[in-house]
């Protein structure tokens, strides 16, 4: 084992030598990812809460639209882009940067070098996503759909990512395998595609504005890219590893995996423009966009079966086990809103469900019940591991999964119904030309709606709060205190379980 | 330029897509890409976290 | 699979598929769209519709035609500055501005237009905001529909003109202010219907922003007709 660490330029070399086989245990790779891991999660979470805030505030406008309304930083459209820029950039990516690192760190098998680089971005994305936030608040917005951070705290961003990636990338040279495992693969393209997507997206959006709707076309390969090539590659690396990492059996077909792969890259890139359905852009685009998004049946099809033939017969084990609990819970709801996503890209689907709250259910089944609940799930699997100390309540546990869990999924049933109710009340046109249902009648129609999702809201809340406290309790526990002086999660299988 | 035209360069570009990818596929089989495919789902597990052995529990759990 | 090279040309090549097709080929394909009169002329100042091919097959784009007025046209100073407060306040994620043929949805039977919008409607603005989500109506037509009176009220507290409506009211983009004795009432003050009247000496007067926002929306029309969009009969 060297004893001096390697200097940046060393690791940059591309002339430089492997080390010696230095294959470090998995506990090793951990303890190294101690400081970033945890400080990517810290934030994550803060992010989370800070996400949930502005959201009840944007449900409660919804049932009393005056609400705050005399505040100019509180208005609607405002806080439901903080809202939106909070969860994407706050939670969701610094959520995937803590678990998807980690992975990556872990199938290298080799000590990290230069956490300083990877803290170094980590503090300046986030100071950069405060400011973003701010900057939306105070009304700098930029009026783009998942761009909305103002035009002078995205070199910020960029910088920060450009960190964070080169440091993935030095992870990934050093490493100390011959096989690259399939999450490595999601994890290494989600960093390559994001940089060149949120590029082209400042570029042709916010500081020489194309012309015309190609700004429209432009922002919807990039809003849905954000989904389907930065966060759903996290999310699944993520459930590839830790689904037959918990269960301590292999994925059921690794060449389907590896399928899943390429045709995931080759069609979800083109599904975004099904957003400008019936808009005024060339068809053609619009026909390759819906092409592609039922293409991604393919994808979607294989994952499932993948990981439903890798978890079955150990269900009742599984069951036991907070990661996978959330995991399958969020692999199950990827293939559900996969599925969906390709119906609702057909002409005659997308008739209804265009313009509606299905589309906001829509969004929020891909990002929570898929992303955040499998990205929980990593979180309670690798937080111990780094911390060497483990979760200090089960039933806060428990208490966040029901909540999350029955909270989303009532959520997205409220509102993809009243969505879809609502597209045919739109639609729907007499035999003598005019329209069936007014406005004012539809605005009305939505209300009841509109309480069931703050209920639902109300429940997710609920299990953020929990978890919340399960983490701060986690991190400001006595380290020592009536706790093995190794988590059980982590210790070695007993005799009795080994028989 | 004309429909036909177009299709022409469309077709030319589908052909060396197709034969591209085809070469691909052909120099992964002919370089051993594709031999012991299957192993490598099993890189994950150590003799810390071992194949066959449930790695999470809730705690105080298990 | 251990080629490396091989994954990240993979990888490199699949978002460099969509990133010609969508972002590319789009540039190229919009990129001479120009504000045109409603129907076009060849050489002999013979009107042409539809996509033409001269006698080699290429592409026929056809000429303005001369006397004849171009749209979309370039908004006020006033409009272009309200539009900033119309992206500011993130009305975009209630209001789409687009309206689908007819055929395609109700649009056009709900009164939101008199013919689908096309991609040349748009060639002038700078930010442009089709929208995705119809909280509230579709505003491509909104300038045709209401006066600045209207709008004036609308914003201030959209259930003076909509007791149903759901949308927050703008408030602190008005001023409420005490009448002068000297100069007597403002000529911009707002006048405010039954229960919405301010107390005896008070008026509303919108603040600049408010104005501007006012003639933004009233800009909002797409009352010409376009060489490939004719007004539906």
């Amino acid at each position: 084992m060297s004893s001096q660490s390697p200097t940046l330029l060393d690791s940059l070399s591309p002339t430089a030598e492997r080390q010696e086989a230095l294959r470090a245990r998995l506990s090793e790779v951990d303890r190294s990812m101690r400081t970033p891991g945890t400080f990517f999660v810290v934030a994550a979470v803060l992010w989370l809460m800070v996400g949930t805030l502005f959201a009840l505030l944007t449900a409660i406008k919804f049932t009393n639209p005056s609400f705050l309304g005399h505040t100019e930083i509180f208005t609607f459209g405002r806080v439901r882009s903080a809202h939106l820029n909070s969860v994407i950039y706050g939670w969701a990516t610094n959520a995937g940067f803590a678990v998807g690192l980690w992975i990556m760190a872990r199938l290298c098998r080799t000590r990290v070098r230069h956490t300083r680089i990877l803290m170094a971005g980590a503090v300046f994305w986030n100071l950069g996503v405060i400011g973003g936030i701010i900057g939306i608040l105070k009304g700098d917005m930029v009026a783009v759909e998942w761009l909305e951070m103002p035009g002078y705290v995205t070199p910020l961003l960029a910088i920060s990512f450009a960190l964070i990636g080169v440091w993935a990338i030095i992870a990934f040279r050093w490493r100390q395998t011959d096989h690259v495992y399939v999450s490595q693969w999601y994890i290494l393209a989600a960093f390559f595609w994001l940089p060149w997507l949120y590029t082209t997206a400042q570029i042709l959006l916010v500081f020489e504005p194309a012309k015309g709707v190609v700004q429209s076309l432009t922002n919807w390969w990039f809003a849905h890219n954000v989904l389907g090539l930065w966060l759903t590659p996290l999310g699944l690396g993520t459930a590839y590893y830790l689904i037959p990492k918990v269960l301590g059996r292999p994925i059921y077909s690794y060449y389907l995996s590896v399928y899943g792969f390429w045709t995931l890259a080759l069609f979800y890139n083109w599904a975004g423009v099904h957003h400008l359905i019936g808009g005024p852009v060339p068809a053609w685009v619009i026909s390759a966009g819906t092409v592609a998004s039922v293409m991604m049946v393919i994808p979607v099809v294989v994952v499932a079966v993948n990981h439903h033939m890798t978890v079955v017969g150990l269900h009742r084990q599984g069951w036991r086990s907070p990661t996978i609990r959330f995991i399958v819970f969020g692999a199950i709801n990827y293939t559900i809103v996969s599925l969906i996503g390709s119906a609702m890209a057909l002409r005659d689907v997308n008739l209804s469900t265009h313009f509606t709250d299905f589309t906001v259910g829509h969004a929020h089944h891909g990002l929570y019940a898929f992303y955040t609940m499998i990205m929980f799930g990593g979180m309670y699997y690798m937080l111990p591991r780094l911390l060497n100390r483990e979760w200090p309540s089960a039933f806060l546990i428990k208490t966040h999964f029901w909540m999350t869990a029955l909270g989303i999924l009532l959520m997205v049933n409220v509102l993809q119904i009243c969505g879809w109710i609502v597209g045919e009340m739109m639609n729907q046109v007499t035999q003598d030309g005019t329209v069936a249902y007014t406005f004012q009648q539809i605005v009305e129609f939505r209300v009841p709606w509109h309480w069931l999702r703050s209920v639902s809201g109300f429940m997710i809340t609920i299990g953020h709060f929990a978890f919340f406290i399960n983490v701060v309790w986690m991190l400001f526990r006595p380290s020592k205190a009536d706790q093995p002086s190794q988590p059980t999660l982590l210790t070695r299988p007993t005799a009795e379980a080994n028989a | 330029m004309t429909l036909l035209e177009y299709l022409g360069v469309a077709v030319i570009f589908a052909t060396l897509f197709f034969f591209g990818g085809a070469f691909a596929l052909y120099w992964a089989k002919k370089n051993n890409q594709f031999n012991n495919l299957e192993e490598g789902s099993r890189v994950i597990f150590d003799e810390e976290e071992p194949e066959g052995q449930q790695t999470d529990f809730f705690p105080g759990e298990r | 699979m251990r080629s490396l090279p091989l994954l990240f040309l993979g990888i490199f090549f699949t978002l460099a598929f969509s990133w010609t097709g969508i972002v590319l080929v789009s540039n190229v394909q919009l990129r001479d769209l120009d504000p045109a009169t409603s129907t076009l002329v060849n050489d002999v100042q013979e009107p042409i519709s539809g996509v033409t091919y001269d006698k080699n097959g290429a592409e026929m784009m056809g000429n303005n035609m001369s006397g004849d007025v171009v749209h979309p046209q370039v908004k006020s100073g006033s409009a272009l500055r309200g539009q900033e407060v119309y992206e500011q306040m993130g009305c975009l994620y209630c209001h789409s501005q687009q309206v689908r043929r007819a055929g395609y949805g109700s649009d056009i039977a709900r009164g939101w237009g008199q013919r689908q919008s096309v991609a040349r409607d748009y060639v002038l603005e700078d930010r442009v905001m089709l929208g995705t989500m119809r909280t509230g109506p579709d505003l491509a037509n909104v300038g045709l529909r209401y006066d600045a009176n209207w709008q004036f009220q609308h914003l201030y507290n959209p259930k003076i003109t909509s007791p149903y409506s759901i949308m927050p009211p703008y408030g602190f983009l008005f001023e409420k202010q005490k009448i002068s004795d000297v100069t007597g009432p403002s000529d911009d003050a707002i006048t405010l219907p039954g229960d919405w009247a301010l107390d005896e000496g008070y008026e509303l007067v919108p603040t600049q922003r408010a104005r501007d926002l006012v003639a933004y929306l009233l800009s909002l029309r797409q009352d010409y007709e376009l060489p490939e969009a004719k007004f539906e009969q």
